[in-house]
């Protein structure tokens, strides 16, 4: 009886529970209001587009504050004039901790986090989404040479040098942890005349126009599925991670405690290849952001 | 319900029209409705959702445009440094483009450095103006900027005047965005009637609707902004503003505005409606015909049939006698035509058998099991000497023969009706003459041998019985002869006898005087004696033939007599005969039991009259005579053959009536009793004879028992 009475209350409980969080979701503005931040790039607008369409969603008045440079961005984070952004750890440890930067995605995560911390900056959990540098090939080409990851690269230039060549642009031709520490540690070099400086958006086009037959460029870039290329596996673990993942700002997260969970399971949901499959509809097929994250959070489950 | 339907032909006729015609295009009228609503409600509102992003594309476009237009002009700041010329190039960019309403450069402080409007910069755009240089100080990049909270609203465009890109601001220029410009731009997607195009900011503020209607208002209390706000992308069907709206929106990429088209439903779903009217026409033409072919139909089929139906039914119950042709040009016509035929022919058959039945020579009457009169024929007119009219419908006890209601009283008894009565009435008709009137009653009965009435037949038995009267008397005269010519007979045989006699002692005695001359006196005397008795035996016998009395034959005194017994006296008295004429006799076995009923002098003389006729037929040649007797059934058979002259055939036929003889001398008379004598008794006499071989007599008499009682 007593038994029976307790489950009855903690059942009136779950339910009273399950009320509420209803309420809160079909109360437009009860969860209070959000600035969602993002920065220039599409990959960053579609984030910002998912996480705002979501947040509106769970009864969040969210505004977008897109279109700004990285540094801006964490300055105005840091500064209270937004409350949200999706953050890369490699980007947080180097530019904004001045740390070095960290392969494995976990290490980079966790120390990103603990780091930020002082700052007053929550690094929730990051998505499988590891916007890093990595090197490209056609994908039949690969295959013909029977390349899938950057030892078999080193393998293949090593037994033929001289006839690779390859595209990057300035800036990682040059630093020390771009093309030079890729060549230390997988023991290979390419020739001066073999590598191929260009702006960083065009090495995707010159390597699908076979004008070279390596590329540098980044992980998630929709051409990469756009031009069919192939990312060799980083099989070291030399590049730095770039994973995204949401920060926010202490007092935001003590007012919306809740915000974690919610925003984990977009998180958990999104990964370097569905990021380049958004990417790619975005940029290659010309279709509205606001559809795609919409559309995307559908599929998912993660709105009706 | 039941009588909501026509029954009958009509009614499978109208169940059959509904549900072959009516039903079906009633079906495939609703499905065509029913999919086509939802195959162009769905096309409509993606058209409509279509619009919305097409529009929100544009927007951003334009946006996108103008915001790099005043970037170009920041960049060549950039370059060259001169504020004076970065002014004029705003400006020119400003004048040149009727999207800016209105542009002004701020220092980084939101101070007016200039004002296309000139230097009288009003507080209320001042204090949007310091708004957004506080925003862009952090935001260091391009932005859409929306003042919601203060009057008048503005849609701004805010660029960074910077050093290079994302560093801090060293101004802003922020200009109006013409909300005439962004009226005459979305133009496109409200130029069909009943739909409107509206820009809203985030707030639910609107710039712009194409029907100026809710341009400057607010659209953040109505049920579907907040879908708005959350970018959902459905299209919503709603009820605004008391008009029947679908309203579909879409989030302009990132900027903070939303497009929204709202399209009337009427105006949204005229093609459906008119679908459905034309629909709803071809269905209402389908279904007019239809109704109108089952009317038709029915009148050219169902009408025609059921008439015939009334006319059969009628011919049935005896109150149409013909079957009248129908008008119609098809199998309806056919069917009437024979129907037609049947019944004319079904009536000549009806007319002939009445003519027969009327033509019949005796009067039938029928009473059916009521009693009443059903019909009466001519000669039962005339012999009840009424007209039918009187009786036929009527109990048979409106008859006016009392003699004949009271027949019928009795016989139509349950019990006796299934028998067949005849009976006898006399009267007098009409002119006072006695008539007789015979009748048989006999059962009337249907196809299934049921009783359905009586079936009485009449006849006028007058004559007959006048006829019948004179026959009597003439077999009366008849049987008098017969008996005269058989006592003749029987005298004139032992006549025949005694001179046959007289003869023999004549011609023995006279021999006997030859050889003894001597006693020539006492011969004299005996031949004299011998001669006198021929003489008058031969007197007697003429006497008899020219006397011939009436006498009867009847059996005097049956008793019970051995067959063989009375056959032997007879082949006794005969004896004499058959040596006289070498007739060898051959008597067959008897049979142990042969015993008759009769009276035995009668059986004598009508053996005799057999053997008799036998000696006759072999007088000539002798010959030789059979006897037997053997059973057969209940019967013995005395079979009595001869080997004589034979009979003719054409004679066989008359060997047994009287007066009729083979022979000069014969009566005709004996054969002729025999019969009668054997018919007495109970039997019969088949006769075989072939001329020339002989003549063989059967005489069937019926066996008696031993201890029947012969007096009976």
């Amino acid at each position: 009886m007593k038994k029976s009475l307790m489950l009855s209350a903690l059942a009136a409980a779950v339910l009273a529970g399950c009320g509420n969080n209803e309420d809160a979701g079909g109360n437009g503005d009860s969860k209070g209001s959000i600035e969602v931040g993002g920065k220039n790039f599409t990959e960053q607008f579609i984030l910002a587009k998912i996480t705002s369409i979501y947040l509106e969603e769970q009864g969040y008045d969210v505004t977008e504050n897109t279109n700004m440079g990285s540094e801006v961005l964490r300055q105005a984070l840091e500064n209270e004039q937004v409350d949200l952004y999706w953050e890369y750890t490699g980007t947080g440890l180097v530019n904004y901790l001045n740390e070095d930067p960290v392969a494995s995605s976990e290490e980079a995560y966790d120390l990103v986090k603990e780091l930020d911390e002082e700052n007053g900056i929550i690094w929730l959990d990051a998505a499988e989404i590891n916007n890093t540098y990595t090197l490209m090939m056609r994908e039949e080409n690969a295959d013909e040479l029977g390349i899938s990851s950057l030892s078999d690269l080193a393998d293949y230039v090593n037994n033929n040098p001289g006839e690779l060549e390859f595209a990057s642009n300035a800036e990682f031709a040059s630093r020390a942890d771009g093309l030079a520490g890729v060549q230390e540690t997988y023991g290979f070099e390419f020739g001066s005349n073999q590598v191929v400086r260009m702006d960083s958006g065009l090495t995707y086009q010159a390597l699908d126009e076979e004008q070279v037959d390596v590329a540098m460029g980044f992980a998630t870039d929709s051409r990469i599925k756009g031009f069919d290329l192939l990312t060799l596996e980083d099989d070291e673990g030399f590049f730095p991670a770039y994973n995204a993942a949401p920060t926010v700002r202490e007092g935001i997260l003590e007012n919306n405690p809740e915000l974690e969970d919610t925003l984990q399971a977009l998180s958990e949901q999104l990964d370097t290849e569905t990021m380049t499959e958004l990417n790619y509809q975005v940029d290659m097929e010309q279709r509205s952001e606001t559809e795609v994250s919409r559309e995307w959070l559908e599929e998912n489950g993660l709105i009706d | 319900m039941k009588n909501l339907f026509p029954k009958g032909l009509t009614g499978r006729f109208f169940f059959l029209g509904l549900f072959l015609i009516l039903l079906p295009v009633t079906l495939v009228f609703i499905v065509a409705v029913t999919v086509s609503q939802a195959y162009l409600t769905e096309r409509t509102h993606n058209q409509t959702n279509q619009e919305a992003l097409y529009m929100a594309i544009q927007t951003n476009q334009m946006v996108e445009d103008k915001i790099n237009r005043m970037e170009s002009a920041v960049y060549h700041y950039r370059d060259t440094g001169n504020a004076e010329a970065f002014q004029a190039l705003v400006n020119e960019l400003h004048l040149s483009d009727p999207f800016y309403r209105g542009s002004n450069i701020l220092d980084a402080q939101g101070n007016v450095e200039f004002s296309s409007q000139g230097t009288n910069v009003s507080p209320a755009l001042q204090t949007v103006l310091s708004n957004v240089a506080e925003k862009m100080e952090w935001r260091r990049s391009s932005f859409i900027f929306t003042n919601s909270s203060q009057e008048p609203l503005g849609l701004y465009m805010a660029v960074p005047i910077q050093n290079e890109d994302h560093s801090p601001i060293e101004g802003v220029i922020v200009s109006k965005i013409s909300s005439t410009y962004l009226h005459n731009f979305f133009r496109t997607f409200a130029d069909e009637a009943g739909t409107r195009a509206l820009l809203a900011d985030s707030q639910g503020n609107v710039y712009m609707d194409s029907s100026y209607r809710e341009t400057g208002e607010s659209i953040a209390g109505e049920n579907f902004y907040r879908d708005i706000k959350r970018e959902r992308t459905e299209v919503i069907d709603t009820s605004w503003r008391e008009n029947e709206v679908l309203i579909a929106h879409h989030a302009v990429d990132r900027h903070p505005l939303y497009t929204v088209i709202i399209t009337d439903k009427d105006y949204a779903y005229a093609s459906t409606e008119r679908l459905t009217e034309v629909l709803a026409l071809g269905w209402m033409i389908l279904f007019t015909s239809g109704i109108a072919m089952i009317i038709i139909t029915r009148r050219k089929m169902v009408v025609p049939i059921k008439k015939l139906t009334k006319q059969s039914y009628d011919y049935a119950e005896g109150e149409a006698w013909k079957i009248n042709l129908l008008s119609e040009k098809n199998e309806i016509k056919t069917l009437s035509k024979s129907m037609h035929h049947m019944a004319e022919d079904l009536k000549a058959k009806e007319r002939y058998l009445k003519l027969i039945l009327e033509s019949f020579p005796y009067g039938v009457l029928t009473i059916d099991e009521e009693g009443i009169v059903t019909s009466l024929n001519k000669v039962g007119e005339q012999l009840i000497e009424h007209s039918k009219k009187q009786f036929v419908g009527k109990s048979y006890r409106r008859l006016p023969s009392k003699k004949l209601v009271k027949l019928f009283d009795r016989h139509l008894k349950k019990s006796r009706l299934t028998e067949t009565v005849t009976d006898e009435i006399k009267y007098v008709d009409q002119t006072g003459k006695t008539k007789h009137m015979k009748l048989t009653i006999s059962p009337l009965r249907n196809e299934d041998n049921q009783l359905i009435g009586q079936l009485v037949t009449l006849w006028d038995y007058t004559t007959i019985k006048e006829l019948e009267g004179h026959l009597q008397r003439s077999e009366h005269l008849a049987a008098i002869g017969q008996m005269t010519a058989g006592l003749a007979h029987e005298v004139k045989n032992p006549l025949g006898t005694v001179q046959m006699a007289a003869e023999v002692i004549h011609e023995e005695v006279k021999e006997i005087f030859l050889n003894n001359p001597r006693d020539t006196g006492r011969f004299s005397m005996i031949l004299e004696a011998a001669g006198d008795i021929q003489d008058e035996t031969k007197r007697l016998d003429n006497l008899v033939k020219k006397f011939l009395q009436v006498s009867k034959n009847k059996k005097s005194e049956e008793k019970l007599l051995k067959l063989k017994e009375v056959n032997d006296k007879v082949l006794h008295l005969l004896a004499h005969q058959f040596r006289y004429y070498d007739i060898d006799l051959y008597s067959g076995r008897f049979p142990e039991k042969d015993l008759v009923l009769g009276d035995e002098s009668q059986l004598i003389q009508a053996f005799m009259n057999v053997y008799l006729n036998a000696v006759e037929a072999m007088q000539e040649q002798g010959g030789n005579l059979r006897v037997a007797v053997k059973k057969q059934h209940n019967d013995l058979i005395l079979t009595i053959s001869d080997t004589g002259e034979g009979i003719e055939p054409s004679k066989i036929n008359r060997i047994f009536h009287p007066f009729f003889s083979n022979k000069q001398e014969g009566t005709g008379l004996g054969l002729s009793i025999t019969h009668d004598i054997i018919k007495e008794h109970g039997g019969r006499i088949d006769v075989e004879s072939e001329a020339g071989l002989g003549t063989t007599f059967k005489l069937y008499l019926p066996e008696a028992k031993e201890r029947s009682p012969h007096n009976e």
